[in-house]
């Protein structure tokens, strides 16, 4: 009788919609269903139960028949070994992985019998990332990787500073499905190794001194002609007697990254060609004292254009750019997505102002502007320590940026802009006294739709003069062409009911008040006009 | 496989870069789209080369209502032309990321639909949709009970009571 019963209630839920779904579908909800980051909770004491960790799901074995068949079965709900479970559950989990491939990604301090239990399956395993601190385990572990590895597509082998010893024959000279290689401090790998051909992903980090000949660099790099994304930190030289007389063609690069000396990355990009179609992403850091920081942009900057503009049409060809000096100068360009959609990050720090007319911020912004096609730019981020603005920079930018569309800035550069919009707008109707009483017309940037202001002192900037309309007219007549749509205020020190009043005009107005308050500026009304400097640009 | 019908030519007119495909839904709703919309729909994709290699055009049907179909063809018409990971059949398996925000929106719909549109993008290898509906339905179910799964979803408790405990018994066979 109960079985019929239990038999009756199987039947009817395999009619329930859910039950319908084919058993991959419903094993992918159960994944997705794992509370994400439950696993930190428990990994530092390397025990705790299966809800506790990725196998969060395992509760749903308890909802009917048919779903315990699913989690239990399916065996890539099992491929992700999960030590910090304990020797059992691991055990478990590779043999309900059944032969899928296994993925390791996490390892656990002061379990010696992981590194037997991976090495024993490492034919087995697809993606092996070992990046933590675990001792005997990790050398147990890179000594096992002189086997081929058929199935591996990613593996990723990183220990803090200390250099890694790779083993002679490493992976056997055999992984064809490898993909993505991320090394750092690696010592004794196999640069001339066949295992790079099929890489479409390779990133090499290599802080410790004595770094890998650029002759090995090079012919690495010439023997991955699949590659999409590099990264390269802490690789080159800055010595140009020391490059090879080669040219590393890369025709699939979608993504570069690098980082430390960029005397040697201006050596660098002369030896490397990127198709003008390949979607490319540079960022370029440099860490260093203000003299080297100022030589070495100085050098660098020229030859990026040059590079840049060699490659094509700049607005085709490069989608994003970074250069950041840390404490000093960062700028960020990219293009999104869209082809059409280019967004420009500056951030340029008061080491870089030498006060001179044309200081090092508007060199930069001359420089990399031009290059990029500006009248693409559909964004710009400005960061809060950047002290080289001033409305006459803003205006040029303006000019020559007129598509763009979001503006998010903070600190003096924001308050810069504040008048530079003030200054962009004619007041038709003079000594307006309420809000939309003035009718500025809205000549520079005419697609602003979002604006979104950090740290700035309104009660500085906000007032109309004779010369020019209020702030406040200025957004007031943006917001009712429709154009401005969303206004961010953010630490602003500014009145409330100037907020108020804004809101009945600008869709969405974000008003987050700080306990910060923002520092006073000097009124630069007095100081500034739009004709009273010299264009920045060339 | 698909049921097939020959279809005229003056129906569905096959010519230049945004060639068209007639859609036949389970309710008999005739639905014309662009190719290039449903590039992203592996399924369709090999039923298009199956056309150019008998170079007869025609007719898909598909076992799923117009409701339904007309939500997919509006998904793969907000995403034409963008890349997506999940719909590259040569890339790794995307880690877990958040529903995208115009997919949340997209599918803000009751939990029945949400059901028939995941069958839909099963059917149809649309991978990438496939995916977010798996998350808005983790999302529905994630940290409740057993008995709220079961509310949620419509399913009852079918085990004996010497099933319910030990999960690795019997059912895993």
């Amino acid at each position: 009788m109960h079985s019929a019963l239990y038999s009756l209630l199987e039947y009817r839920n395999s009619c329930a919609p859910i039950n319908r779904l084919p058993a991959e579908v419903l094993a992918r909800i159960f994944s997705y269903a794992a509370a994400p980051g439950a696993r930190q909770k428990t990994m530092a004491s390397g025990h705790g139960s299966p809800t506790q960790h990725d196998l969060g799901w395992i509760r749903h074995t308890f909802v009917c028949r048919k779903w315990r068949h699913v989690a239990l079965d399916h065996a890539t709900l099992w491929v992700n070994v999960d030590f910090a479970l304990g020797y059992r559950w691991a055990t478990e989990m590779i043999s309900r992985a059944k032969s899928a491939p296994l993925i390791v990604d996490r390892l656990v301090k002061r379990s010696p019998w992981q590194a037997d239990l991976i090495v024993e399956n490492i034919p087995r395993i697809a993606v092996l990332r070992l990046e933590t601190e675990v001792g005997d385990v990790f050398d147990t572990i890179i000594d096992g990787l002189s086997v081929p590895v058929p199935l591996l597509k990613v593996l990723c082998i990183k220990r803090g500073d200390d250099f890694v010893h790779f083993p002679d024959n490493f992976l056997g000279d055999h992984a064809p499905n490898l993909h993505t290689l991320e090394v750092r401090n690696p010592f004794n790998f196999p640069w001339s190794s066949s295992i790079f051909q099929n890489l479409v992903s390779f990133q090499l980090i290599h802080p410790s001194r004595p770094r890998l000949s650029l002759d090995e660099l090079f012919s690495a790099l010439s023997s991955m002609p699949r590659l999409e994304r590099l990264v390269l930190q802490n690789c080159l030289r800055h010595n140009p007697t020391d490059y090879p007389d080669i040219t590393i063609k890369l025709p699939c690069l979608r993504y570069f990254q690098g980082g430390d000396d960029l005397r040697g990355w201006t050596h660098f990009l002369q030896h490397l060609t990127i198709p003008a179609t390949a979607l490319r992403n540079l960022t370029l850091y440099y860490y260093g004292t203000e003299a080297q920081i100022n030589a070495s942009f100085a050098s660098f900057i020229p030859t990026l254009v040059t590079f840049v503009r060699a490659h094509g049409n700049p607005a085709e060809s490069i989608s994003r750019l970074v250069l950041d000096s840390h404490h000093g100068l960062k700028i960020i360009a990219c293009r999104a997505i869209r082809p059409d959609y280019l967004s420009i990050f500056v951030n340029l720090h008061p080491v870089f102002w030498t006060g001179e007319e044309q200081g090092p911020p508007t060199m930069v912004a001359a420089a990399v502007l031009p290059a990029l096609s500006s009248e693409h730019l559909r964004e710009l981020d400005v960061g809060p320590r950047d002290t080289g603005w001033s409305p006459s920079l803003w205006l040029d930018i303006m000019a020559r940026a007129p598509g763009l569309q979001s503006i998010s800035v903070e600190g003096q550069a924001a308050e810069m802009l504040c008048i530079a919009l003030q200054m962009s707008a004619d007041a038709t109707s003079e000594g307006a006294a309420s809000l939309g009483a003035a009718q500025p017309s809205v000549t520079l940037l005419p697609a602003l739709r979002e604006l979104s202001l950090t740290g700035v002192d309104f009660t500085k900037v906000a007032e109309s003069t004779a010369e020019y309309p209020s702030f406040q007219d200025c957004l007031a007549a943006r917001a009712k062409e429709r154009m401005l749509q969303t206004l961010v205020l953010q630490g602003c020190k500014i009145r409330s009911e100037w907020v108020d009043d804004l809101r009945r005009v600008v869709c969405d107005v974000q008003w987050e008040e700080s306990s910060i308050v923002p520092e006073p500026i000097s009124t630069f009304y007095t100081c500034y006009s739009a004709q009273s400097r010299p264009s920045p640009f060339p | 496989m698909p049921t097939i019908v020959s279809v005229d030519d003056s129906t569905v007119p096959g010519e230049g870069s945004s060639r068209l495909l007639l859609l036949v839904s389970s309710d008999n709703k005739h639905i014309v789209v662009e190719e290039d919309i449903m590039s992203r729909s592996r399924f369709i994709s090999k039923q298009v080369e199956g056309f150019e290699a008998t170079s007869q055009r025609h007719a898909i049907l598909l076992p799923f209502s117009s409701f339904v179909l007309n939500k997919v063809i509006e998904y793969c018409s907000h995403y034409r032309g963008y890349y997506l990971l999940e719909d590259d059949p040569d890339a790794a398996p995307p880690g877990r990321s958040p529903v995208r925000e115009w997919d949340q929106e997209f599918l803000d719909v009751d939990r029945n639909m949400l059901l028939r549109i995941i069958k839909a993008a099963h059917y149809l290898e649309i991978k990438s949709l496939v995916g977010s509906c798996a998350r808005a339905i983790a999302d529905m179910i994630r940290g409740k009970t057993t008995e709220e799964m079961r509310e949620i979803l419509g399913v009852e408790n079918d085990f004996t009571p010497e099933e319910e405990h030990s999960p690795s018994s019997k059912c895993t066979g």
